[in-house]
């Protein structure tokens, strides 16, 4: 939910008047007193440039007829006002009129103890202008609204910093002065008391607008009472009889066509519908290839595979690839962090990249890494079989070897990549993770990536039709406990390994077997992951957590 | 109960229009008469000479009502019941000033004797407030007011003020003090013209300079300070008041300035004929330049000449101007009370003339004071506006029955939508007996 709301339209002339009106209202409401020689009159009002910002911190309810918020408002902007008034400047004039008010409040005869003066008490009304600017607000307050009983406005704090106070006494300091607090405490005043009132009655004002509809309703069905005339709703309510009704038949009828179990639906001219939408707004979506061509302005054509473009890796300068590749995984990285860090519970993981060490003699076989991780590649590869069934994987030629056949009741998800891609996949620098399969990771990491939008995923292996994984969780909570003592045996293990690298003490325990102290290890890893690759992705703000 | 403490002073003498703040009080009463809020009932009785009591009801606001008592140590025998009152008389309208003799107010003294009290309480019942009054007169020509109002619910549970009054035909001086913000105040009014105080030697010389008599000049002063607030008050005022020697009207004219605001007040006020006052006030600031104009009239109807019939007090009135006319050389016709209208009723309307008659130079000044205290009038309108208040004040006080009815209202125009509006109503029945 957004508002847009333009500042300078608040300058218009309707609009400072009615505001005009409006404060003048509440500014002379009640019993003027007798310091004041006549009525408050707003001089000049002007609502400055800059807007005050204002976030929604909370909304408690929200339905058709009630909403409660919290709300917060900053202001520090350049509006100011000036008001025009008259103060009685004669100290025995204001004395004489308080003594009649205070014989007038007991019932009294007037002047029964008021001295009788001559012209000591003379009216002499000396006119100020008052002129507040500088104003800065900073407030957080809750509104309530509901249909029945309006709006309700209170503050938590005291929402005035500061204001700037000048007048026509400004060259005599103790006035200055004493009008400076004066008024800002009688402004403190307006915010807890007189605004609270005038937004609750001008609620009431426009609710009781609103219900002017149901009186008109009852008017006319009383009339029709009257003349014994047939009466439906429908007549009644105006905002039908805006349309016509060869319109309304229409779209009756293709709402109708919807309305079947029939597997081929008729297609709506010019109507893009949703689940077709990731088609049309491809180029647009950030894919591997969008992003690359926005990092480094590769003019690759786009040949709407997701893929890795082999064209960019062979025959090229070795420098030139490696940024490539650099690129790309800081890409995935990114792609990755973001869904993990919304489906992981706070769990932070790190991407898993395969790693060929050069210098080894022995490659690990991506078979053992498997076996000594049955669980959780059986949980990552479950979590693919909803997928997987659904997927239409469009390089059927990928390589099946590297896919492990442990027991029958696990299917091994189909990974998405081309062969023209694994070459370089063996160039791929990251962190060596020896407890996963090659492919197990990207799989894992992408069904845990988010339903959340129609746009395609990034990188190999994606997620591509956007499936939801939600029943893939439910699989996941038999397996959870086995899963959470893995994941601390792979955390300390990579965390030592980490530790190890950097020379750095661990700064975090373990309480015991199923809890891990969370926060102090993502700081951790945080700061580690910073020093790795610091210039490539920002760290997630904390509030994410 | 203002009528009866009106009554009190007169009985021991005491000068209420010497003092300072009463120095525009005839401009006052034409412009800045007081409209009564709401509906509002008053029943007074004089249950003996020596006390009264009162009753209030209105609907200001609320349902309120007052009780209030009133005891003096004085027997308060020139008071009048509703039924009977001179419409002049019960109402403070335009007042002929005279010069005041000192020997009167020490024969009254004499008469009474010292130590003269007036206590007065009076309690509101919703909210409970008290409000309270003692005067208490230490010396023939000095006085002590306290008045007071008590009541939980107001700040520091109620407020004093408390005024200390000397006054001498010359010279009258006060000191108050406020309890509510400590409030401090002197004022002081002196009487300029003629510095003699004894009659005889009063009438010598108004036989060198006969036009003199009628005028009288006074000058006056207040200062205030609040001493909690730190807030001072300075006023001065001027007033001349003399009688018209071609048609024999009075007139007031009055000067009252502030300095520390700049503000300067100036009003005139004449009595154009027998049923009617003018009154007129120009404000004007140093200062900010703003200037107010302020008309206003009374209108008295329904007059017409007392009729011996008339059997108020008519012994004591006879007694006094017997008095008078002994004392008087029959050439100076004019009143020698400072309110003229009361001890020279014009009951003994007969009277008068049967001494006037032969002496053919009777004055049109004491002519046009005879006809004025002869009639008696029903009703009276007062209408007063203000040009920069825009606004218009009404009030109609007459005889109903036997009660007195003040009706009124004040409209005005409102700031911002510029329509004529009403901003005060009310009527108010008062009877006493």
């Amino acid at each position: 939910m957004s508002f847009k709301v333009d500042w300078n339209l608040l300058e218009t002339q309707s609009m400072s008047e009615w505001t005009k009106e409006l404060l003048t209202e509440a500014l002379n409401s009640g019993k003027r007193p007798n310091i004041l020689a006549s009525n408050i009159e707003i001089k000049d009002l002007n609502f400055g440039k800059i807007p005050p910002d204002f976030e929604i911190l909370e909304i408690g309810e929200l339905e058709k007829d009630r909403f409660r918020g919290i709300f917060k408002i900053n202001y520090s902007g350049d509006s100011s006002i000036t008001l025009h008034t008259k103060v009685q400047a004669n100290p025995l004039k204001i004395y004489h009129d308080n003594l009649v008010e205070l014989e007038n409040d007991i019932g009294g005869s007037s002047n029964f103890v008021t001295p009788n003066f001559l012209l000591s008490n003379n009216e002499f009304s000396i006119p100020l202008d008052l002129k507040l600017s500088d104003i800065k607000i900073n407030a957080i307050g809750i509104i309530v609204f509901s249909k029945t009983k309006g709006l309700t406005l209170v503050f938590r704090n005291d929402p005035l910093d500061s204001i700037k106070v000048s007048s026509t006494f400004d060259m005599v300091q103790v006035l200055a002065n004493f009008l400076q607090k004066q008024i800002e405490s009688q402004i403190r005043e307006l915010f807890r008391e007189t605004l609270p009132t005038v937004l609750h009655k001008l609620s009431l004002k426009y609710i009781t607008l609103n219900n002017e509809f149901d009186t008109n309703l009852l008017q006319k069905l009383e009339k029709s009472i009257n003349e014994e005339e047939e009466i439906v709703l429908f007549d009644l309510n105006n905002e039908f009889n805006n349309y016509s009704m060869k319109n309304l038949q229409h779209n009756l009828k293709l709402f109708n066509s919807r309305e079947t179990l029939e597997l081929k639906v008729p297609k709506f001219k010019k109507i893009i519908q949703r689940s077709n939408l990731d088609k049309f707004n491809k180029n647009l979506s950030p894919n591997l290839l969008t992003s690359l061509n926005l990092l480094n302005d590769y003019k690759l054509e786009n040949n709407n595979s997701n893929g890795i473009p082999i064209n960019l890796l062979v025959n090229k300068d070795y420098n030139n690839v490696k940024e490539i590749i650099k690129n790309i995984s800081n890409i995935q990285t990114n792609n990755y962090y973001k869904t993990t860090n919304n489906n992981n519970n706070g769990i932070e993981l790190k991407p898993k990249r395969r790693v060929i060490k050069l210098g080894k003699k022995n490659i690990e076989k991506p078979e053992k890494t498997e076996k000594s991780s049955p669980m959780l590649v059986s949980k990552a590869s479950s979590m693919n079989t909803s997928m997987s069934r659904y997927k239409k994987v469009e390089d059927n030629d990928s390589e099946d070897n590297t896919l492990i056949e442990e027991t029958n009741e696990i299917q091994q998800p189909k990974p998405l990549r081309s062969t023209d891609i694994s070459p370089q996949n063996t160039i791929l620098e990251s962190n060596d993770v020896k407890d996963y399969h090659p492919h197990s990771h990207l799989y894992r990491n992408f069904s845990n990536s988010p339903l959340n939008n129609s746009i395609t995923g990034v990188g190999i292996g994606n997620n591509y039709f956007n499936f939801n994984n939600k029943d893939t969780m439910s699989e996941l909570e038999d397996s959870k406990q086995e899963f959470n003592d893995k994941i601390n045996k792979l955390y300390q293990s990579k965390i030592n390994e980490l530790n190890e690298k950097f020379k750095v003490q661990p700064s975090f325990t373990l309480t015991n077997d199923t809890y891990l102290d969370f926060k102090t290890i993502k700081n951790r890893l945080n700061d580690l992951s910073k020093l790795e690759d610091k210039s490539y992705f920002d760290i997630p703000p904390p509030y994410q957590m | 109960m203002e009528y009866l403490q009106k009554c009190f002073y007169k009985s021991t003498g005491w000068q209420e229009e010497n003092i300072f703040p009463n120095i525009t009080s005839s401009s006052q009463s034409i412009l800045d008469f007081q409209i009564p809020n709401g509906c509002k009932l008053d029943i007074s009785s004089k249950t003996t000479d020596y006390s009264a009591s009162s009753f209030t009801l209105s609907n200001y606001n609320v349902i309120n009502g007052s009780l209030a008592y009133l005891y003096s140590s004085l027997p308060l025998n020139n008071t009048v019941g509703t039924k009977n009152i001179s419409l002049q008389e019960a109402i403070s309208g335009f007042k002929v000033l005279e010069p005041i003799y000192k020997e009167e107010t020490m024969d009254n003294f004499k008469k009474f004797g010292n130590r003269n009290l007036l206590l007065y309480g009076r309690m509101y019942f919703p909210g409970s407030a008290l409000e309270s009054m003692v005067i208490k007169q230490l010396s023939p020509q000095t006085q002590l007011l306290i008045k007071s109002i008590s009541n939980p619910n107001i700040a520091k549970n109620g407020t004093m003020i408390i005024y200390l009054q000397s006054n001498t035909p010359k010279f009258s001086r006060e000191f108050v003090y406020s309890t509510n913000e400590a409030l401090m105040g002197f004022r002081c009014l002196f009487n300029f013209g003629n510095t003699n105080n004894s009659k005889s030697e009063y009438q010598n010389s108004s036989a060198i300079i006969p036009k003199l008599d009628n005028s009288m000049v006074s000058i006056g002063t207040e200062v205030w300070y609040a001493a909690m607030t730190m807030s001072p008050g300075f006023s001065t005022a001027f007033r001349y008041s003399t009688k018209s020697t071609s048609t024999g009207k009075p007139l007031t004219m009055t000067l009252a300035c502030n300095p520390i605001l700049g503000q300067m007040s100036s009003t005139y006020t004449i009595k154009t004929s027998v049923a009617s006052t003018f009154s007129s006030k120009y404000d004007f600031n140093l200062y900010s330049y703003s200037s107010n104009l302020s008309l206003g009239f009374e209108l008295y109807n329904n007059s017409k000449r007392k009729s011996d019939s008339n059997d108020y007090d008519i012994m004591k009135s006879s007694e006094t101007l017997h008095e008078k006319s002994l004392l008087f050389t029959p050439d100076d016709k004019s009143t020698p009370t400072v309110i003229s209208s009361h001890h020279h009723y014009p009951s003994d309307h007969s009277h008068i003339d049967s001494h006037s008659q032969p002496h053919q130079k009777e004055t049109v000044i004491s002519a046009f004071q005879n006809l004025v205290n002869e009639s008696e009038f029903n009703s009276v309108v007062r209408v007063s506006t203000s040009l920069s208040d825009k606004m218009l004040k009404l009030l109609w006080e007459g005889r109903f029955k036997d009660f007195l009815v003040s009706a009124g209202t004040r409209i005005s125009i409102n700031e911002f939508t510029h329509q004529p509006e009403f901003n005060k109503f009310g009527i108010s029945f008062s009877y006493a007996n």
